[in-house]
């Protein structure tokens, strides 16, 4: 027992009086460990432990996509009046909720905060399982005239103050009474919430009388429709199918509309709630483990290689052991413990750092991972820890003493230190490090395929430039009015249009250029239009564009052919188009042909339109973000326009910020049926929308560097170790004569058939990797051979340099010099 | 006078295999060794002297013959039986001392009880024991590298008898010692022999090895000559306390 004493204490000296052995160890595993803790802490939360607010069994998610254009599909159970329709048919059965996720503004005791808006259907929460903390649960009678909040809105903001009588929140400018409080709903995969957040504000929409008024014949993104029920009783995806049909004919009235949607192809889906609400999560997070893993397996080879080197210079030590009767179980024992002090202080950091990380995580992972604030370490992973490092030990300890030769101790005890000995043939080291080299490649050629991916997608040339341009909108709080004014349509000089010039021209005083257009060119807010192609009949999608005076040149949008566009009247209307639609519709002629030609767009004289010119496409947002893929087209006189809101887009002088104070002040009195004035850069707005992309890109390449800095460490330590072994031999030829290029050439040579296998072997692993990637992420980049073997050339010229640099070091000393130390 | 025997070893081969040639280090070596004897192997260096003393210390195995110590057979030993044999039967000296340098005397001393699994109590006495024999008790908290080179010998000589064993093979002993230094140890080795302990020496210093009761002499791995140098000391009964 005391050896066993004696070699803990040794252990923690050694912690101190060896720090080119225990501090590597102690970060290398306590860092990757850390990373490994991490990923088993998501996947654990993401995929096992119970969703922390809603009763998960027996509840469905279930959707019926559209394919509305090319790579766009839109959910037609956008509209909760079709949910209401499902649920009628199904009856009571099966319990059914609905809701629309968006981020809002609210007043609450005087102050503002930045919400998730849940627009709902009464019994959504109880279908859900939410728990009501305190209030009237959702299906009142009166459910439309207040709101509900979340816990912790409630908790921040009330102070958990039970007694709600008189509360109220300003939503939409208009003062609302808190009905009730439900818990956090966190375990939400909102598509498009740029910030999921806690702090919650529901509405409900009483889902009976949904079915009283007329379908809004509209179709939008990242809605969420939800069913529970006995798995016997819910629709399959067929009889969802059926029931569009049905819908369709029998609910929508408009014909246009009615054949345009029974022309497109749907897709019913119901999926369990967890995995619709984890979705690509479950293979990210795999994913993730599978780098992690590799890291901490490449760090262990790593550190590995050093305790070999270090144990081999300690043979003579074990084999005294066992000349004097140790075994070799008590001597790996004995090395066991002597380790176990910097293993558990690589398992401590590693815990700190996994928590740290965690902390982190909101802001590492972005709206990449669902209940990031429900991610934390548990006595699971401190288990874990602990386990993972002990067997680590175990192995090591194992390992380490594979150079002792209990059949010949006479050699271990006889060495005279000098040249290598026999039974250091360093073929374990070298396999070790060859794996190494092959796990390096496989993730080095991921990370670089990731990071190109990310970088393409966030630096992606959108068509336009990026100027100090603003985009500031209104909304409009008054439904009765924006009714009425949609009903006025297009008309020429109408009230909207009169309000939209008082607005734009009270702007101009800003001492800033203002565009009448609705949206910046970089936007998320895509209208799309389709209209019957004159000649074959078939759907034509769209996507029309407001212009201004000056829109083209400020954003340096490409005029391709043709002339711009002007504010002068003409018996036509004019419009730019961009140069995919000119592709399209020339058909076999040139595209720049179409300068000059018609378009027709509708059975009415206003819908022809003569294109006068022809521009550079354009990206709405940077690739990933939105797909859509319908061309732009530019009108003078918007065909769409959004009634929700006034906007305008105002470009301020290079240096200068334009703030909503000065927008308010601006727009001061302009109309009280408007409210909440908001501004958001360009700059800013692509800042935020490529953050999540940008964000992935560094922590990828971060990655790729900490993995080509281990494979680096890796082969200069065991360069350093041969060259360290092989110092008297190297010594007597450099006496001898021997020339150091000559040297350098020996030591090289010794490590290339390793760098060659291990480089090939990793060449072929991440071939067929990659090729494992893509059968699991559809949206995964293709494979790049290119990228692949650059990415492969650096990693041969570093462990190159690993190889010779410390051989050099060796070689560079005066030999006598070399000679004597020994 | 009945002589126990301790050693008793039959037609011992030794033979290394390299790639392309067979060196053939013993061959046909027999031999008794009796308890309480003092037997040098001498012999002119490559003779195969260390190579002998190693399978006798069962650090190495013979590859044809058959060696009995202590009665135990130990050619069907697998290697940790081997290394409790050698534990409890075997105290081997190395030319070079072969001292662990990050422990102290009294810890290098201490290591075959230790390894034995004996009680703090029972390590404390004999190697207190032990190094009162070889001089070196007020040395016991020093680290082997803040001693001269006759101390590190006598340190490895206390290691060697301090589990009482019955067989102490030493190599070499005086090779990395003064004159000085190497008298010293000689001396220190007659009085453990007198004292009891049955002690084969490997050397190839004529004045050391006329020490010895007994002589053996190799050439090219053979025995070539015996000699009795001494009339055989009357066995003494074995002194435990000193062994």
């Amino acid at each position: 027992m005391r050896l066993y004493i004696n070699a803990f204490k040794r252990g923690i000296q050694r912690i101190f009086s060896l720090p080119r052995l225990s501090l590597p160890l102690i970060s290398t595993l306590g860092l990757t460990l850390a990373a490994v803790l991490s990923v088993v802490a998501i996947s654990n939360t993401l995929l096992f432990k119970p969703l922390p607010d809603i009763n998960e069994n027996d509840l469905y998610q279930v959707d019926l996509q559209m394919a509305f254009s090319e790579g766009l599909n839109v959910q037609f159970f956008s509209d909760p009046r079709r949910v209401a329709s499902i649920k009628k048919r199904y009856g009571d059965e099966l319990s059914w909720g609905h809701v629309i996720p968006s981020t809002a503004n609210i007043e609450l005791g005087g102050q503002p905060i930045e919400v998730t808006h849940f627009d709902s259907v009464t019994g959504s929460p109880e279908v859900l399982g939410l728990a009501l903390i305190t209030g009237q649960s959702s299906d009142i009678q009166n459910v439309e005239e207040g709101v509900w909040i979340s816990k912790s809105l409630w908790q921040s903001a009330l102070n958990s103050n039970e007694d709600l009588n008189g509360k109220t929140l300003r939503l939409d400018g208009e003062d609302r009474p808190i009905f009730g409080v439900f818990d956090d709903f966190a375990s939400l995969n909102a598509v498009g919430l740029n910030n999921q957040s806690t702090q919650q504000v529901w509405r409900f929409r009483n889902f009976d009388t949904l079915l009283e008024t007329p379908d809004t014949i509209s179709l939008n993104l990242g809605t969420m429709t939800f069913v529970r029920g006995p798995e016997t009783n819910m629709p399959t995806t067929a009889e969802i199918e059926a029931w569009y049909v049905d819908y369709v004919n029998n609910e929508i009235t408009v014909e246009r509309a009615k054949t345009f949607l029974l022309s497109k192809t749907v897709e019913g889906q119901k999926t369990n709630y967890r995995d619709a609400f984890i979705g690509d999560s479950q293979r990210l997070a795999f994913v993730l483990m599978f780098a992690m893993f590799s890291l901490l397996i490449m760090a262990c080879l790593n550190l590995l290689n050093m305790f070999i080197a270090h144990y081999q210079s300690r043979n003579k030590e074990f084999a005294i052991h066992i000349c004097n009767g140790s075994t070799f179980t008590r001597l790996r024992g004995l090395v066991f413990t002597e380790n176990l002090p910097m293993f558990i202080l690589a398992s401590i950091l590693g815990l700190l750092v996994a928590e740290w990380l965690m902390e982190l995580l909101p802001i590492l992972a972005g709206d990449n991972l669902p209940l990031l604030d429900y991610i934390h370490l548990d006595m699971l992973s401190i288990i874990l820890a602990l386990s993972v490092v002990l067997f680590i030990n175990a192995i090591f300890a194992v390992i380490s003493l594979i150079y002792v030769d209990k059949n010949a101790l006479t050699d271990s005890l006889n060495s005279s230190g000098k040249g290598t000995p026999a039974q250091q043939n360093q073929l374990i080291s070298k396999t070790l490090m060859v794996l190494q080299l092959t796990l390096a490649c496989v993730l080095l050629t991921g990370a670089s395929i990731s990071v190109k991916d990310s970088y393409d997608a966030a630096y992606t040339d959108l068509g336009y430039s990026m100027p100090n341009a603003y985009e500031v909108s209104m909304q409009i709080i008054d439904d009765n009015w924006q009714e009425s004014m949609r009903e006025q349509g297009r008309l020429r000089g109408n009230e909207w249009q009169q309000v939209r010039q008082d607005f734009v021209t009270r702007l101009s005083n800003l001492d800033a250029q203002v565009l009448d257009v609705d949206v910046l060119p970089l936007t998320s807010n895509v209208s799309l239009r389709a209209f019957p192609d004159p000649d074959t009949g078939n759907s034509v999608m769209i996507r029309p564009v407001m212009w201004a005076p000056k829109l083209i040149e400020t954003f340096d949008i490409t005029l391709l052919a043709g002339r711009n566009l002007t504010p002068d009247k003409a018996t036509l209307s004019e419009v730019l188009i961009a140069k995919a639609f000119a592709i399209e519709r020339a058909g076999e002629d040139k595209w720049e042909s179409m300068v000059g030609k018609e378009i027709r767009m509708g059975e009415e004289e206003e819908d022809i339109f003569l294109v006068v010119g022809i521009v550079e496409d354009i990206v709405p947002l940077p690739a990933g973000t939105l797909n859509v893929t319908a061309p732009e087209i530019y009108f003078k006189d918007p065909n769409e326009i959004d009634f929700n809101r006034l906007s305008a887009v105002v470009v301020m002088p290079q240096g200068n910020e334009l703030t909503r104070e000065q927008v308010e002040q601006a727009v001061k009195g302009i109309d009280p049926r408007l409210n909440e004035v908001q501004v958001e850069g360009m700059v800013q707005r692509w800042d935020a929308v490529t953050e999540t992309t940008r964000l992935n890109m560094y922590i990828v390449a971060g990655l790729a560097l900490l993995t080509l800095v281990l494979a680096a460490i890796g082969v200069s330590g065991l360069s350093q170790m041969t060259a360290s072994q092989k110092r008297y031999e190297l010594a007597v030829r450099m006496a001898t004569g021997a020339k150091q290029s000559k040297l350098l050439q020996l030591l090289i040579k010794d490590s290339l058939w390793m760098l060659i296998t291990g480089l090939g072997l990793g060449v072929i692993a991440a071939v067929l990797a990659y090729r494992f990637v893509l059968d699991f992420f559809s949206s995964a980049p293709p494979f790049d051979w290119a990228g692949t073997m650059t990415i492969n050339v650096l990693l041969a010229c570093v462990m190159l340099l690993s190889i010779a640099i410390p051989g050099w070091r060796v070689i560079s000393r005066d030999p006598m010099r070399v000679l004597r130390d020994l | 006078m009945s002589k126990n025997i301790v050693v008793s070893m039959q037609n011992i081969h030794k033979k290394y295999l390299g790639t392309e040639i067979e060196t053939h280090a013993l061959q046909g070596i027999s031999l008794r060794i009796y308890e309480g004897e003092f037997v040098a192997i001498t012999g002119p260096s490559g003779c195969g002297k260390s190579t002998l003393l190693t399978i006798m210390g069962l650090l190495d195995s013979a590859s044809e013959g058959s060696y009995h110590i202590s009665g135990i057979d130990t050619s069907s030993l697998k290697v940790d039986h081997r290394t409790q044999v050698r534990n409890q039967h075997i105290g081997y000296v190395f030319q070079s001392f072969n001292l662990i340098d990050s422990m102290t005397v009294y810890e290098n001393v201490a290591l075959p009880l230790e390894h034995r699994g004996e009680n703090a109590q029972v390590i404390k006495s004999a190697v207190t024991d032990a190094l009162e024999k070889v001089g070196m008790q007020h040395r016991a908290q020093y680290k082997p590298n803040q001693i001269s080179g006759g101390q590190q010998q006598r340190v490895a000589i206390a290691r060697a008898l301090v589990g009482n064993p019955d067989l102490i093979l030493v190599d070499e002993p005086t090779g990395n010692l003064d004159t000085q230094n190497g008298d010293a140890v000689m001396k220190l080795l007659m009085t453990l022999n007198k004292q009891g302990s049955t002690i084969v020496m490997v050397t190839h210093d004529s004045r050391y090895s006329g020490l010895a009761h007994r002589q053996i002499q190799l050439l090219d791995g053979k025995v070539v000559g015996k000699k009795q140098l001494q009339t055989s000391p009357e066995v003494p009964s074995k002194n435990k306390d000193v062994a």
